[in-house]
C-alpha cells in the first residue's frame, strides 16, 4: 500500500498514473466554495479531466490512498472579514484502513510519501 | 416490527443500493460509504399501523414533558449539579430567550426502543444536533418507492423550513441572514449544514454556510465569513463551542435579543440524561395522565448517586448524561465495582433501566468476496424526529445492543395490514414490477 500526503493536484495526477497496477483512494474532504482558504477549481479540473482516463476495474492487489497535504495549512494574520470560507480538516485517522484490514488484505508494507 | 427483507443475491442488493445512494445525493448524503463501509443498509424497518401512531403520539408527548422538564431544571438549583454544566453555562440557559410556547428545541430527535410488551421506550432525546434529516428526506424517498409503502417522513423537509422561518418571523429584530456553521473536520455535520442550508435558501430564507472558524463578533454583531448574521444555527457540539473565544460574545448577542439562536442552550440541557431522570423522578407531581405516560414509555431513569440506582444497575445500562453517539453507555451488569465507584465520584452518570426490545435483521455485505448475508441479532433504535412541536419523520439505525457509530441507517416504512405479509422475503416491487 503506498499513501501519497502531497499536494492533492499532484498526488491525484500520480495515483491516476498508476491507476493500473494500484487501487486510487482519494481522501479528499476539501469542501467545495466559490471563496474558500483551499481553493477548490484546480483540483476539480483535475478530478474530472484524469477520471475519464482510468483504466477498466477489476481487481489489483494494490492500493495507492491520496491525502491533502495542504489541509492544515496555516492562515496567519487572517482579517475579521475575511469572506473565505475555512475549509481545512484535520486528518481522520478512520478514513484509512485498520490495521486488522491491512492484514486481512496480505498488505505488509506501506509506503509513505509526503513534501521534504 | 420486522424487517423487510428484499435481496438474497449481492449483485442485486449492489444495484439496488447504488440507485438508492445515487438518489441520495440530491439531500447531501455524501457518507452512504463512511470510514470503509456501507453506512447505508437497504434491510428495511417495518412498522405497523398501530406502532406508528403510538411512536407519533409518544414523540409529540414527551416532547411537552421535555419543556417542562427543562424549564423546571433550570429553576430548581439542586438539579444544576446533576448537568454536570459549567455554572457560567447553566447562567446563560437561564438568561438566553425561551422559544415560542416554551419549546426548549425546534429540531429533536427521540431515540426509541420498542419493548417487547410495553409499546416504545424513550431512550434519549437530541436536539444538539439530531443527524438524520439528511437520510429520512433523501434515502427514505427512494426504499419506499422499492417497496411499494408509506413513509413517515414525508413531511420533515416542509415542516423544518416552516418551522424555522416561522421562528425567524417571531424574532423581534430582522433576520437578514441565517449563519449555518459546522465544522470542515465532520464530513456528516458539514453535510447537514449545507442540506438545512439548501432547503432555506430553496425556500426564500436567506442562509450562509461556515466553518466554526468563521464565526467572528465585530461591534455589537456577530458575523459569519465577514458578514452579519442574525441568526445562527450550529450543526456543532455546544461543549466545543464553549472553549471558542466567540462564545461569550456569542451568547451575549443572543441573550440581548442581537442575535437569535435556532439551537441554543436550552436545547443541549433538553438533551441531558439528566432531564429524562427528573421526568421519572417527578412523574407524579406532573398529574395523573403525565404519569402514566411517564411509567408507560420512559424505562425508570435515575441519577447515579440516588440510593435507588444501585438497586437498578444490574438490570440497567449507565450513561454519562451528556453522552454522545453511545460513548459512556454500558450495561450495569458488566460493569465492575470500581467502575461503578468512579463513575459515582466523578458525578453526571444516570442509570436507566434496559429495554428488552426484539430483535431484527441486517445485512451483512462483503465486498471483497461479494457475498450478502442476512444477521439477526440486532436491534432497532427508532429515531422520531420532533419539529415545531408535531412528529416530523423517522430516522432508525441498526446496531448490537448499544447503538454505536458503527449502526447502519435503515429506512422506516409503514406496512398497511393489506402488505404487511406480503412484503417479506420478496423482491422489491419496484424491480419485480
Amino acid at each position: 500500500m503506498c499513501v501519497l500526503d502531497l499536494q492533492p493536484t499532484l498526488g491525484v495526477q500520480v495515483a491516476a498514473r498508476l491507476a493500473d497496477a494500484a487501487h486510487p483512494v482519494l481522501v479528499l474532504p476539501r469542501w467545495p466554495y466559490a471563496e474558500a482558504i483551499l481553493p477548490t477549481d484546480e483540483l476539480l479540473a483535475i478530478l474530472i479531466a484524469e477520471a475519464s482516463a482510468l483504466p477498466s476495474s477489476r481487481r489489483l492487489p494494490n492500493a495507492l490512498f491520496v491525502l491533502d497535504s495542504e489541509r492544515s495549512r496555516a492562515i496567519p494574520f487572517r482579517e475579521p472579514g475575511d469572506h473565505r470560507a475555512d475549509n481545512r480538516f484535520p486528518p481522520a485517522s478512520f478514513e484509512l484502513p485498520d490495521l486488522a484490514t491491512l492484514r486481512a488484505r496480505d498488505i505488509r508494507r506501506i509506503h509513505h510519501f509526503s513534501h521534504a | 416490527m420486522r424487517t423487510l427483507r428484499a435481496f438474497d443475491s449481492y449483485a442485486d442488493y449492489d444495484a439496488a443500493w447504488r440507485s438508492v445512494a445515487s438518489a441520495g445525493l440530491r439531500d447531501l448524503n455524501l457518507d452512504a460509504w463512511a470510514g470503509g463501509r456501507r453506512y447505508l443498509s437497504l434491510a428495511t424497518l417495518g412498522l405497523t399501523v398501530d406502532e406508528l401512531a403510538q411512536l407519533r403520539a409518544v414523540t409529540v408527548r414527551f416532547n411537552a414533558l421535555l419543556d417542562i422538564a427543562v424549564q423546571r431544571v433550570l429553576e430548581d438549583a439542586d438539579w444544576w449539579p446533576a448537568l454536570a454544566w459549567p455554572w457560567p453555562a447553566i447562567e446563560l440557559a437561564r438568561q438566553e430567550p425561551p422559544h415560542p410556547a416554551g419549546h426548549c428545541s425546534l429540531f429533536g430527535r427521540f431515540d426509541f426502543l420498542l419493548g417487547c410488551d410495553a409499546g416504545w421506550q424513550v431512550i434519549e432525546y437530541n436536539a444538539d444536533t439530531p443527524s438524520g434529516g439528511r437520510e429520512a428526506a433523501g434515502l427514505e424517498p427512494a426504499i419506499a418507492r422499492m417497496h411499494g409503502l408509506r413513509r413517515p417522513s414525508a413531511s420533515l423537509s416542509r415542516r423544518l423550513v416552516t418551522t424555522i422561518r416561522e421562528r425567524v418571523a417571531q424574532h423581534p429584530r430582522p433576520v437578514r441572514l441565517v449563519g449555518i456553521v459546522s465544522s470542515h473536520g465532520w464530513l456528516e455535520d458539514m453535510s447537514q449544514a449545507t442540506w438545512l442550508a439548501y432547503l432555506l435558501r430553496r425556500n426564500g430564507v436567506p442562509s450562509l454556510v461556515g466553518d466554526v472558524t468563521d464565526l467572528a463578533a465585530r461591534g455589537h454583531g456577530v458575523t459569519l465569513r465577514g458578514r452579519p448574521i442574525d441568526a445562527l444555527y450550529r450543526f456543532y457540539p455546544v461543549e466545543r463551542l464553549y472553549r471558542h473565544a466567540v462564545f461569550a460574545p456569542l451568547m451575549e448577542a443572543a441573550v440581548e435579543g442581537r442575535l437569535l439562536l435556532l439551537n441554543g442552550l436550552r436545547g443541549f440541557l433538553a438533551q441531558s440524561k439528566a432531564c429524562l431522570a427528573w421526568l421519572w423522578m417527578h412523574r407524579r407531581s406532573l398529574g395523573d395522565r403525565a404519569c402514566r405516560d411517564i411509567e408507560r414509555h420512559l424505562p425508570p431513569t435515575l441519577l447515579a448517586r440516588d440510593p435507588l440506582a444501585t438497586d437498578l444497575l444490574p438490570r440497567g445500562v449507565v450513561k454519562h448524561v451528556n453522552g454522545r453517539e453511545g460513548d459512556s453507555v454500558l450495561f450495569g451488569a458488566t460493569l465492575p465495582q470500581h467502575g461503578w465507584e468512579a463513575r459515582l465520584l466523578e458525578g453526571g452518570y444516570v442509570v436507566q433501566a434496559a429495554v428488552d426490545s426484539p430483535a431484527v435483521e441486517d445485512v451483512e455485505v462483503d465486498d471483497w468476496r461479494r457475498t450478502l448475508k442476512w444477521r439477526g441479532e440486532r436491534y432497532a433504535c427508532v429515531g422520531a424526529f420532533v419539529i415545531g412541536g408535531r412528529f416530523g419523520g423517522c430516522y432508525t439505525r441498526l446496531d448490537g445492543p448499544i447503538t454505536s457509530p458503527r449502526a447502519t441507517y435503515v429506512a422506516t416504512l409503514e406496512e398497511t395490514a393489506t402488505r404487511s405479509a406480503s412484503t417479506s422475503a420478496r423482491r422489491p416491487r419496484s424491480r419485480s414490477a
